[in-house]
């Protein structure tokens, strides 16, 4: 039995088909269409770049002796990623003269009125101009896009503190503490920016003495991240109240004054073997002479992973004898701590 | 009932089940269309500034090599030149009845070290390792054959950095893919794994072993894989990224987060989708832990791969790809629909069982219905011709779609004609190449059914990037 083109289903069937041939004709259309925009608007921007990289260029080295051209529109994003790419290549006098030449180029309106635009990368790019330029009257506009969503934060968190560090760090520091989505090695880059470092440190410290422990671990991180200084005293605080790993290991991790060994040393025999490594980590990176005794000893450490860092910790010492190590690698009593010697010699040996 | 019924009911199923995969993919589209657009915002406006680079976590590159003397080499060269803060290269010699590590070992001046192999993950027995004297961040381990999974196991056991990046040993990649790829690891330390897109590198112009010219292939077997390769990634991936709900991360490009795969338990060793079913094994244990973590997508193309231009050597890749599918979806069923297992376990998985897993099936049977219904006289010409148009137009609109996310996102392919010719593959596509693939992916969901012994098979390569390694300068020659 055959089913004529008057049934309903066929009919619905040649119908789906129809609509589903035209829209993918349509949809093809329209990708040469854009493919021919795109294009046209790639042409604009580069005359846009070679335009105004010259201008750029020599401002950096010069004041401007007249008021630049007047930004086109269609120069715009071009211009700012142009201008904000060579702010952050720069140091110094050419910064200053770069932010002249930006103010005189109205790119602070500019950057303003595009913070409230509704199209993400107009805000982006607005962030980081007004960042870069120290804008004062963006102040209220960039707080409110710190509890945005990432990267928007993560940037008005770096423009914030390129304007006024001590008036935003009271807003920041709850941040790094509550916002874990965002990445703590970027954000660590920015708080030493513009030797931001020693106020962030200080402020840290306080939050380390006052936050509740859940935010511990993450503080540490910017901490370690930003290799803060005099900080033995506060971690020798947190160590002697918290016995929990996840609060241990970080504060390990952080210690960066040579006068904590006695502390780190206590950690070799821990229960538990991740703190046993981070401590031998530790005390590679701060050891003095006396301190080899104990990281040999670490060598037969049940765990692998300890041994291993036991051994790299060794041979990175920069005042152990290389000779004296391949003995010890030789003559070790115990096998595993042999083997572990001689893979890191001999790694060490093919850096 | 009747058998005019049954025609009708069957008629319906078919119908309906186009219309559902279609729907679903253009949802998957739409998903993928605002992410792309997203991070392509984020990328045209160049958003983190020069002191966020140089972050980047060290990586191990692993490459597990089986046989691969022709191009061991030259794969390692490129490694050896992408730009990456702290790498290092572990190529896994699995076991070769060729030469390949002696050709590395003539290379790259290689010496033996001592190993004080840690053996967390299950793997066979580790002959020797060697290290090189000239690249200081490139080792090789020689091990018993074991298959690649288990090649992966021992280089993840020998890693030294906290992320490995698995690798075909084939993989071409760029400068930057290493530096793309391990983003999502600095934007979010939840992330445990993340893939990238490949591509068909057929046709293209590789220099020094990196890709500096992106071209289509001449042939119309590696055009129609263009296309498929476009669908499957730009939203077939990046769709369920923004859910956390990607199943796969293609083994030929994928960094992951080392502890998090030792805790999972590594590669399995007996199924041939060991890609998928690692993902899937991920998925399961922090879903069903409550752990929060990621598993993501980066849309950049990073890296690019042959495609086979021979049919038979295809036939054997597809059939092997729906058999590690089958044996990955079937193995990890307690991430389906369990009660903390998210988009992942109730509409992702569900999704791939119905239409990636008996999709084929579905198919096949539907054009045997209707050819043979036609045939029979049970069907007028008219249906037969609306459900070829359907399964036609559906597969051409989702194609055409790639082709609109990769002209807003990467516009790879830059030529003038470019475009039109990728077009013309859509529609080809559909001409006897879907539905030959549907048949190979039946005959792989059967042996899977069937237990019939998983194998990798040998992969022929054309080679058509033009490129070797002179030994003397180490530059290329066309």
């Amino acid at each position: 039995m055959t089913l004529p083109l008057t049934d309903p289903m066929l009919r619905l069937a040649f119908f789906i088909d129809l609509l589903l041939l035209i829209v993918a004709v349509l949809l093809w259309f329209e990708v040469m269409v854009l493919q021919s925009l795109r294009r046209y608007r790639e042409r604009l921007d580069e005359e846009s770049r070679e335009y105004w990289r010259p201008l750029m260029v020599k401002a950096l080295i010069e004041s401007a002796k007249q008021r630049p051209p007047v930004i086109l529109r269609r120069e715009r994003m071009a211009l700012l990623i142009l201008w904000n790419r060579l702010h952050e290549s720069v140091r110094g006098a050419s910064i200053e003269n770069l932010n002249r030449l930006g103010r005189e180029a109205d790119l602070d309106k500019l950057a303003l009125r595009l913070l409230r635009s509704r199209r993400l990368k107009w805000r982006l790019l607005a962030i980081r101009t007004l960042g870069n330029l120290r804008e004062r009257d963006a102040w209220s506009g960039l707080r409110k896009e710190l509890y945005a969503s990432q990267p928007t934060s993560v940037l008005a968190a770096r423009a914030l503190l390129q304007i006024d560090p001590e008036a935003a760090l009271p807003s920041l520091i709850p941040l790094l503490c509550e916002r874990d989505d965002w990445p703590v090695a970027q954000v660590g880059s920015f708080l030493r920016e513009d030797e931001h470092g020693p106020l962030v440190c200080r402020h840290l410290e306080k939050a380390l003495r006052e936050a509740p422990a859940k935010y511990l671990p993450r503080l540490l991180r910017y901490v370690r991240s930003l290799d803060c200084a005099d900080m033995t005293a506060t971690l020798n605080r947190l160590l002697d109240t918290h016995n929990n790993p996840n609060i241990v290991v970080p504060c390990l991790r952080a210690f960066n004054d040579p006068v904590a060994r006695t502390r780190v040393r206590g950690y070799l025999e821990h229960a538990n073997w991740v703190v046993r490594m981070q401590a031998v980590a530790t005390l590679g990176r701060l050891a003095e002479p006396e301190d080899e005794r104990y990281l040999r000893e670490c060598l037969a450490d049940p765990n692998w992973w300890v041994r291993y860092r036991a051994a790299e910790a060794l041979v990175d010492l920069p005042f152990a004898a290389r000779d004296k190590l391949r003995r010890l690698a030789a003559e070790h009593p115990d096998k595993f701590a042999r083997d572990m010697l001689a893979r890191a010699l001999a790694h060490a040996a093919s850096v | 009932m009747s058998s005019a019924d049954v025609i009708a009911v069957l008629q319906w199923f078919f119908l309906l089940y186009f219309i559902v995969l279609t729907t679903v993919y253009l949802l998957l589209n739409l998903s993928s269309f605002i992410a792309i657009r997203r991070y392509m915002q984020w990328r045209s406006v160049d958003v983190f500034p020069e002191i966020f680079s140089g972050l980047e976590p060290p990586v191990t590159v692993l490459v597990p090599a089986h046989n691969e003397a022709r191009t061991i080499v030259a794969s390692v060269y490129s490694l050896l030149q992408l730009e990456y803060r702290e790498y290092e290269i572990l190529v896994v010699n699995d076991g070769s009845s060729d030469d390949t590590l002696e050709r590395l070992i003539g290379e790259f001046d290689l010496v033996a070290y001592p190993a004080a192999y840690w053996q967390g993950l299950p793997c066979e027995t580790l002959k020797a390792a060697y290290r090189s004297k000239r690249y200081p961040n490139m080792r090789v381990l020689d091990k018993e054959r074991g298959g690649k999974a288990d090649a992966l196991n021992a280089g993840i056991n020998e890693a030294r950095y906290p992320l490995f990046c698995s690798i075909d040993a084939d993989s071409i990649l760029q400068r930057d893919s290493l530096h793309r790829i391990v983003q999502p690891f600095l934007d979010d330390q939840r992330t445990v794994a993340a893939g990238g897109i490949v591509r068909i590198a057929n046709g293209s112009v590789v220099q020094d072993g990196l890709l500096v010219d992106t071209r289509l292939p001449q042939g119309t077997l590696a055009l129609i894989q263009v296309v498929e390769y476009l669908r499957a990634f730009l939203f077939g991936r990046m769709g369920w990224a923004p859910f956390n709900a990607l199943l796969i991360i293609s083994g030929t490009f994928g960094v992951f987060d080392r502890k998090k795969v030792i805790e999972a338990g590594g590669y399995r060793r007996d199924t041939v989708g060991e890609d998928m079913e690692l993902v899937l094994r991920l998925h399961r244990l922090f879903r069903t832990r409550g752990e929060p973590y990621r598993i993501t997508f980066v849309p950049d193309p990073v890296c690019w791969t042959e495609a086979p231009e021979r049919w038979r050597v295809l036939a054997d890749q597809r059939i092997r790809w729906q058999r590690g599918l089958s044996e990955s979806l079937l193995s990890n069923l307690g991430l389906l629909g369990h009660y903390r297992s998210g988009v992942a376990g109730w509409v992702a998985f569900p999704f791939f069982l119905i239409f990636e897993w008996l999709g084929p099936l579905i198919e096949v049977l539907g054009y045997f219905f209707v050819v043979t219904g036609f045939a029979f006289g049970v069907l007028s010409a008219s249906a037969l011709a609306a459900f070829f148009i359907l399964a036609i137009g559906s597969t051409m609109l989702l194609s055409v779609t790639a082709l609109l996310l990769e002209e807003i996102s990467f516009h790879t392919y830059q030529g003038r004609y470019a475009m039109l010719r990728l077009f013309a593959a859509a529609v080809l596509e559909n001409l006897g190449y879907r539905q030959i693939n549907s048949v190979w992916r039946v005959i792989g969901l059967w042996r899977s059914a069937r237990g019939t012994p998983s194998q990798w098979g040998e992969m022929t390569r054309a080679n058509t990037w033009r490129h070797r390694v002179d030994p003397d300068t180490r530059r290329s020659e066309s």
